[in-house]
Formats: structure tokens, sequence, C-alpha cells
């Protein structure tokens, strides 16, 4: 969700002036989500996301200094993040040139004390995440910064590198397409039980 | 507002990002537009049965002990653990690499390593005969034995946790392997113009 103007401004004159544990602690948590849900659509793993959300907020309170502020803390988090992800990508290719699948088996394990209703949302995500998949990169971007973190266009905008007009087209047919994705699946409400019927 | 503008804010309307008043805008305009109306309905048909409540609560168990994980790590990192001996280590491990990976060719085409000219670099790679079976006999197992100890060097770097050096470590090993993969990929299609470039640069040396 977005973040007020003050709310933010408050939060990094804390992080450049005051800083503090308490204070690093504040940042991380308005930020994780966002930030994790954008690492896991890019990475599309949820230990990977974990890693790589943890990485973007080392990244940006050891630069915290050198944030100028010409765009939003969320917008400069976002860029942090895509690139913490793009190389945590090429980082996973080079260890599977070196690991011969043995991490396919270890990802296995981890999910095994899960309790049920965990397991049971993280499947559900996962399903709808490779719904969006689906999606071209942009509008699936556009789509859930805007549907799930209620981001404004021209913020949207300042992130994607794309103007407010081409936003609202590609939210309209990420909709579009993602309705008649759903539609096919049963993610939604009430058609599991038409099934068993 | 016409077809096209209606359209573009046919999301927000669905999923209520509205002010009141943008809000009875778009429902006076969309009455002259039917098909509109009934998109509008469609979504709200699908996007009313999504429930969401999974994703949000799956993102927040996920990142309920972020701060905590990022508050240690940033520790360790100031308590400052500079252990520049496995960089070292790993850079020495790449170019012991491309040295074994080069260590066939330069055995037969340099004088310094005790190599007959005559038996040039275009001979040693494309004639096929048993000093070619042995050429990449040999060379399998350099790139196995190279393997093997970058293997090695990267499961302890993983182990220490390192990940802000290790990815400019990684970063220089992979730009290694992907020079010696390029290389490789040259010898493998014989490119007899490539090889007796090369072949004639080595000589002029």
């Amino acid at each position: 969700m977005a973040v007020g103007a003050e709310i933010e401004s408050n939060l990094v004159f804390e992080l450049q002036n005051e800083y503090s544990d308490s204070v690093a602690t504040a940042f991380v948590r308005q930020y994780q989500k966002f930030v994790f849900a954008l690492a896991y659509r890019q990475l599309q793993d949820y230990d990977d996301a974990d890693d790589a959300t943890q990485e973007t907020f080392i990244r940006a309170l050891k630069s915290i200094s050198s944030f100028k502020g010409d765009s939003s803390l969320q917008t400069w988090l976002y860029r942090i993040t895509v690139n913490v992800c793009h190389t945590a990508r090429r980082k996973k290719k080079l260890r599977s040139f070196f690991s011969f699948g043995n991490e396919e088996f270890e990802k296995e394990q981890s999910n095994v004390m899960l309790p049920d209703q965990q397991v049971e949302n993280t499947e559900f995500t996962t399903r709808f995440f490779k719904l969006l998949e689906q999606l071209p990169d942009k509008q699936r971007e556009t789509f859930c910064l805007r549907y799930f973190d209620e981001l404004s266009y021209e913020e949207i905008s300042e992130m994607l590198g794309t103007s407010v007009g081409g936003l609202k087209a590609n939210y309209f047919q990420a909709t579009k397409k993602l309705a008649i994705l759903l539609k096919e699946t049963n993610l939604l409400r009430g058609e599991n039980e038409e099934e068993l019927q | 507002m016409n077809k096209n503008d209606l359209e573009l804010q046919i999301p927000d309307y669905v999923f209520g990002r509205m002010s009141l008043a943008e809000r009875i805008e778009f429902e006076r305009a969309v009455e002259s537009f039917p098909e509109i109306k009934q998109e509008i309905e469609e979504l709200k048909n699908v996007f009313m049965k999504l429930d969401t409540t999974p994703i949000s609560n799956t993102i927040e168990a996920k990142t309920r002990n972020t701060s905590v994980r990022v508050h240690d790590l940033l520790s360790e990192s100031k308590q400052g653990i500079h252990s520049t001996w496995w960089r070292l280590s790993v850079l020495t491990t790449a170019v012991a690499t491309v040295v074994l990976f080069l260590m066939p060719v330069l055995k037969n085409n340099l004088p310094i390593f005790g190599g007959n000219k005559s038996d040039s670099l275009t001979t040693v790679l494309v004639k096929p005969n048993e000093n070619e079976e042995q050429f990449d006999l040999q060379h399998l197992v350099s790139i196995e034995q190279s393997i093997s100890k970058v293997d090695d060097e990267v499961a302890t770097l993983l182990a220490e946790h390192e990940l802000q050096k290790l990815d400019e470590d990684f970063q220089s090993v992979e730009g290694v392997f992907d020079s010696v993969q390029e290389s490789t990929k040259e010898f493998d299609i014989n490119d007899r113009e490539l090889i007796e470039e090369l072949e004639n640069e080595i000589n002029s040396l």
C-alpha cells in the first residue's frame, strides 16, 4: 500500500539523521510486504524472494545516505529490488550449473513442517501468481502495483517508466485477461463446490 | 468521455478505486454504452469471487521475521568478517581453470612448453585421429577437475553467507566461464578460418 508523503519524509529524515535499530526496523516493516511480493513476482520462488527481500533492505539501509528524494522511497526500493532480483537470477543460474539439482531437493524438504492452513494459502498464492505469469511483464506489474499495492498511476509511472495513459491501458488489458484466466481455473470462491456437485 | 476513455476506467470502477464524484460521472457516461455495462458486470462477477486473503496471509507469513533477519545480517556485516583469502582463492581458481582449459592448446603450439610447431593448432583440433580423442579426454578431465574445484569453493562460500562479497566474485567467475564457454564453442564448431587466424597470430608472435 502507498505510504503517505509525510510518513515517508519523516522516515527518510530519521534514517539519514537519527539512525537507530528501531528506525531501521520501522522502515523494513513498512515496506517488507511490498518488496517481498515484488521479489516473488520476479523470482517465482519463496526462498529466493525471501533472500532478495533481505538483500534489498540491507542495500537500502547501507546506502540510505545517498537517497536524495528525487523519487519516492518506494520507487527507490522498487529499483533496488529489481536489481537485486536480476543479480539473484544470475546467481541461481550459476549455482544450478554447479549443484546438479541438489537445490531442488532441499526446497522440497523446506515445506514439510508448515501448518495445513499455511500450506493451502501458499498453494493458492503460487497458483495465482502462476496465472499472473501468463500476462506480459508490464501488464502484470501494473496490475499488481495498482490492485495489490494500491499505488497511484503517477507512482507506478515513476517505477515502470510508462505514461499514465499507457498504464491505464495495461491495467485494463491485464484485468480482462486475468478474468478470462481465472474463469478457466478453480481459484475462484464457490468453483470447487460447484465442481463437487 | 468517449468509449475508449471509459474502458480505461473500468478496472478502477470495478475495484472501487474511484471517488464518489468520479463514480457518479462514470456511471452517467456508461449509460450510453451497454457493451461497457456488460463488461463491467462480467468483471465484477469474476473478481468478487476472487478471495485474495490467502495471498495476503502468505505474504504476511513469509515476511514475519524479515526485520529481525535484516537486523541480524546488518549486525554481522558491521562486525566485519574480512575474509579476503577466499576472494583470492576464488579468483585463483578461476585463473587456474582458464589455464587448464588452454593447456592442451598451449602445450602443442608454444615452444616454451616444448610444443611442436608443425603439430599446429589446426591439426590438433581438427585432425580426426587418436590425437583428437586424447585431446578430448584430457580436455574433459581438466574441465571436470576445474568444475569440482570451483564447486567446492562455491559451497564453502555459500556456507559463510557473505552474499554481498559473493556477488562480486560470482560476477567475475561467471565472466570467466562465459569466455571459456565461448571459446569451447568456437573450438567445437571447428571453424577452420578462425583457427587458422589464431595459428597465424601465434606464429607471428
